[in-house]
């Protein structure tokens, strides 16, 4: 794409211009080569300076977000990134024999541990070849982590390898690539390329510290994650997938559509049907979209959410941009880098991501054919989308930057006076516990004297029994009035005030914390 | 399983009480009584007293004589019968109900109110829960009168009379004579192709067997504690619809294009297999101070009476499914037969005129309106609900899902359609 067809296209879309200039001027990018960060990136040791080239040139789109991950976590993701997509050029090279990629592919996790082992019999024409040919330098880089993430990227490449290898396995001369049947094929395929990434990165994650130590457990999120990533790419992908003779949508959803097998579906005169079969894989893939949200709201350490969320967000917008688009049977549909930028930065919240999800969800189901036969189910995987946003994070609660949580007050949604309600419950108990607080200090501290009716004695009293008890009783009565002289004027109006900023900032606080957390 | 108690369903003839009925007797129960103001179904194992609701004899009479120990209330008129019959069944009906409960062996009831109680016409309901207030005006009469009922039963709820109350929502199935109707009067005028706002607005329709399978949880679980420790216990999304896909992990999944497997490999497909799950795979529930549980969530409580009674609770039962509003219209339409050449979406602000427009010829001309505001409202305004309390305290879950529900709905009304006019050619014949 030109520059000047780049340019044209932003001017089409204004609020995308602006993001990438916004993009431009303040996105504060990490520098992997900057002196400060080498002792994380290690940009200066050769092997480890290879393996950052590596990550450049086999994906544009990750690489980017791999390289904000904080601390060492970004070399160390590159390392497994690097080490999966060499995995991966070995799965895709359609000129290599079974009898070399099966068992290749089976103990690619043992040569992790074999210095100075590559592979220089890709293709010519396989795109990431050289990763394999110069593979010494990242397995140089691998011997070099901590035990405990050497331990994840080589159980991670094991499972990976055997199920690649299991799947490739049912090529045959007859049908050069194998085609995958029913959902549950599909969904193992998925889980066998995309969804142990997902475990794998899950576990890097807890493994470093950064995220909590059971984040490595939820293999069932962890896995939806990559899932929705994966057919994503997938139903993205058909157009190139056909024309190289590959396969990957379930013969479940095409053949119910009327079709022999995958080529048919880029023939023009059956557009109408293709449409109709990628509209059921976009509704088979939104089924992720729940656990991917669900995964977000777990993480807590800001760059890991950045990493998690930006692929996740594309892969919604994707699918948003193929749905019942002609051109996806044409041509590789791809989001405008507007769209992608404004996408990245906004991608920094559970709150925003889920916003952004429903958006999708929303601008999918508007185009849903009325003759489609999903119709009903796309609607209510699309309305799922909608109340999980609505329940975790109510529209009606408006942040706007450097402000605190505020009601709409516009709004039609019944819920929103119970919940000022309660917003305001909460912020008049955690001002009476402070103002409660305040005043015990200041006694302690002799800034307020105690009074007499402060003190209590005990005294023998009888009740209407005639047993005797002892009770507490003030030494002296309280005053009616508290007498001027023993507190200045000035010192009242400092207690009120302070008890009243107390009030308002708790206030503040609460709803800060209730949003920000929830 | 049967229960071995007596049970008694109110209002037993019509749309929900049948298929309430219909269950009991699937689940073995021997002694079910039916108390309605008219029969139209006749089993031989279930004793039918006929009487009208807002008799106090009548009512007395008919629990005596079944000596029920379990009553459901379904009883109710239907939209547009007016005022006066809306007090006489639904709040005289329903207190002449409870006294006769109170001077019997009846020891539970189970009301059914329904999720129009905290619509006020005005508002969104959006996945609202049972904490929402009744609006300050009722919508109309008819949800008027089903507040004061539902207050009513909430009220009775003591030991000597357990009680609860379950708000369905957009009750459809077969037996519906009202909604179905409606939408079919559509195609008959030949209107399908409109569509009122943009089709952004969520509602909650509920398959009739479901909400009778809510009715029986409830009716079985009345004397039970729901633990404070259980809150913290995940549940999966609601996938009646959607088909019930577990995904595959390193943990658990299928053998696949495997052909050489080892024990391990086996073991895990097993495990796949069984629905057998890591409980540390199963993901936390996140809960925050404003949640609907999120005290209960925090009690620290390990013991299992320690919780929420059923008894004297109100649940939103829904199928769990929202759905766009013209979706549904427009599936039930195709299910029918009919799909729209094109469809002209009209502003909701221009429906309002229209249906106020529509509303005034009717006055004049002295006929029932069809095009109301109200009807825009309900085909405009967002309405879905937040089941989550009816799926942890009465352990609900849709059993039949949307789209199976209205196949089978629109399959049993085309066999109706079929019935009359099977009718009208006979008559014609003679």
């Amino acid at each position: 794409m030109g520059k000047a067809q780049k340019i044209i296209e932003l001017l089409l879309h204004p609020t995308e211009a602006r993001a990438v200039i916004n993009y431009k001027i303040w996105r504060d990018t990490r520098d992997i080569t900057d002196v400060k960060e080498l002792p994380t990136t290690f940009y200066d040791r050769p092997t480890m300076k290879r393996t950052w080239d590596f990550l450049d040139m086999t994906s544009r789109s990750f690489a980017f977000v791999i390289k904000e991950l904080e601390g060492e976590l970004a070399r160390i993701v590159c390392i497994f990134y690097v080490v999966l997509r060499a995995l991966d050029t070995i799965e895709d090279d359609m000129t290599l024999p079974n009898s070399v990629k099966l068992p290749l592919l089976r103990s690619m996790h043992l040569k992790l541990h074999e210095p100075g082992w590559n592979f220089d019999g890709s293709g010519p024409n396989e795109a990431d070849r050289q990763v394999l040919v110069e593979f010494e330098n990242v397995q140089a880089e691998f011997a070099l982590l901590d035990r405990k993430y050497q331990l994840v990227i080589e159980g991670i490449c094991q499972k990976m390898g055997r199920g690649m290898a299991d799947f490739a396995a049912l090529a045959t001369p007859e049908q050069p690539v194998a085609e995958v049947n029913s959902i549950a094929d599909y969904d193992l395929y998925c889980h066998y390329v995309a969804g142990v990434v997902g475990e794998g990165l899950s576990g890097l994650f807890s493994a470093s510290g950064r995220e909590r130590p059971w984040l490595a457990d939820q293999l069932t999120i962890s896995n939806s994650m990559g899932c929705l990533l994966q057919k994503t790419n997938i139903l993205r992908d058909v157009k190139e997938d056909v024309d190289e003779g590959r396969g990957f949508w379930p013969r479940a959803i095409w053949a119910k559509h009327g079709f022999n097998s995958m080529k048919e579906l880029v023939d023009p005169a059956r557009e109408k049907e293709a449409l109709f079969a990628a509209s059921e894989m976009t509704l088979d893939a939104l089924r992720h979209a729940l656990d991917a949200l669900d995964y977000m709201t777990l993480l807590k350490c800001q760059t890991v959410f950045n990493f998690v969320a930006i692929p996740a967000v594309m892969a919604m917008a994707t699918l948003d941009r193929c749905f019942m688009n002609p051109l996806l049977l044409k041509k590789n549909v791809k989001i405008r880098r507007g769209e992608a930028v404004s996408i990245v930065s906004r991608s920094v919240n559970p709150r925003d991501v889920s916003f952004m999800f429903k958006g999708f969800a929303r601008s999918i189901h508007s185009k849903v054919h009325k003759e489609d036969p999903n119709l009903l189910r796309l609607s209510v995987a699309c309305a799922r989308i909608e109340q999980w946003s609505e329940h975790h994070y109510p529209t009606f609660i408006q942040i706007a930057p450097g402000q605190q949580a505020a009601i709409d007050s516009g709004t039609t949604d019944a819920r929103a006076p119970m919940y000022a309600k309660m917003y305001a419950s909460l912020a008049e108990k955690a001002a009476a516990e402070k103002r409660d607080a305040v005043i015990a200090d200041l006694k302690a501290r002799g800034i307020i004297k105690p009074m007499p009716w402060d003190e209590m004695i005990e005294v023998e009293e009888e009740d209407e029994n005639g047993e005797k008890r002892m009770v507490k009783r003030p030494k002296a009565p309280r005053p009616v009035t508290v007498p001027t002289e023993d507190v200045s004027m000035w010192m009242l109006v400092g207690i009120v005030a302070a008890v009243l900023g107390s009030m308002i900032a708790m206030g503040a606080l609460v709803i800060w914390l209730v949003v920000r957390f929830s | 399983m049967a229960t071995n108690e007596a049970y008694m369903v109110v209002g037993g003839c019509g749309f929900l009480g049948r298929h309430i009925v219909e269950m009991l007797l699937a689940r073995g129960e021997q002694n079910v009584s039916v108390f309605d103001i008219v029969q139209r179904h006749f089993d031989s194992n279930v004793t039918f007293y006929i009487g009208d609701l807002a008799s106090s004899e009548d009512v007395t009479n008919a629990i005596k004589k079944s000596g029920a120990t379990c009553v459901f209330h379904t009883a109710s008129p239907a939209h547009g019968a007016g005022r006066t019959i809306y007090e006489l069944v639904n709040v005289s009906g329903t207190r002449n109900l409870i006294d006769s409960c109170f001077d019997s062996t009846v020891r539970r009831l189970v009301y059914t109110s329904s999720a129009g109680t905290v619509y006020n016409g005005e508002k969104d309901n959006i996945n609202v829960d049972e904490r929402l207030d009744y609006p300050a005006v009722a919508l109309d009469a008819y949800n008027e009168t089903k507040v004061s009922a539902e207050k009513m039963v909430i009220r009775a709820n003591s030991p000597e009379l357990l009680t609860c109350a379950i708000r369905p929502s957009g009750i459809f199935g077969p037996g519906d004579r009202q909604m179905i109707t409606g939408f079919y009067s559509v195609v008959l005028n030949n209107q399908t192709k409109f569509q009122i706002g943009d089709n952004t607005n969520l509602a909650d329709f509920t398959y009739v067997t479901n909400v009778a399978h809510a009715h029986l949880l409830a009716m079985d679980k009345l004397a039970d504690v729901y633990p404070y420790f259980s809150f913290r216990d995940p549940i999966s999304y609601v996938d009646a619809s959607m088909g019930k896909y577990r995904i595959p992990t390193s943990d658990a999944h299928p053998l696949g294009p495997n052909t050489s497997p080892t024990e391990s490999d086996l073991l895990l497909a097993q495990r796949f297999e069984s629905g057998e799950q890591d409980p540390r795979d199963l993901r936390p529930v996140l809960r925050n101070k404003l949640d609907q549980f999120g005290e209960e969530a925090q009690e620290e409580s390990d013991s299992p009476a320690d919780g929420v009674h059923v008894a004297g609770q109100v649940f939103f039962v829904t199928n769990g499914e929202p759905i766009y509003f013209w979706d549904f219209a427009r599936t039930i339409w195709r299910q029918l037969g009919h799909t729209p050449p094109y469809i002209i979406a009209i502003p909701t602000s221009i429906g309002l005129i229209l249906a106020m427009l529509a509303e005034l010829f009717s006055k004049l001309t002295r006929r029932e309106p069809g095009f109301t505001k109200f009807r825009v409202s309900q085909a405009t305004q967002q309405r879905y609900y937040d089941i989550e309390k009816a799926r942890r305290i009465l352990g609900y879950e849709p059993i039949v899902g949307l789209d199976e529900g209205m196949k089978r709905w629109t399959s049993w009304y085309k066999g109706e359609l079929e019935k009359q006019q099977l009718v009208r050619d006979t008559e014609k014949t003679k």
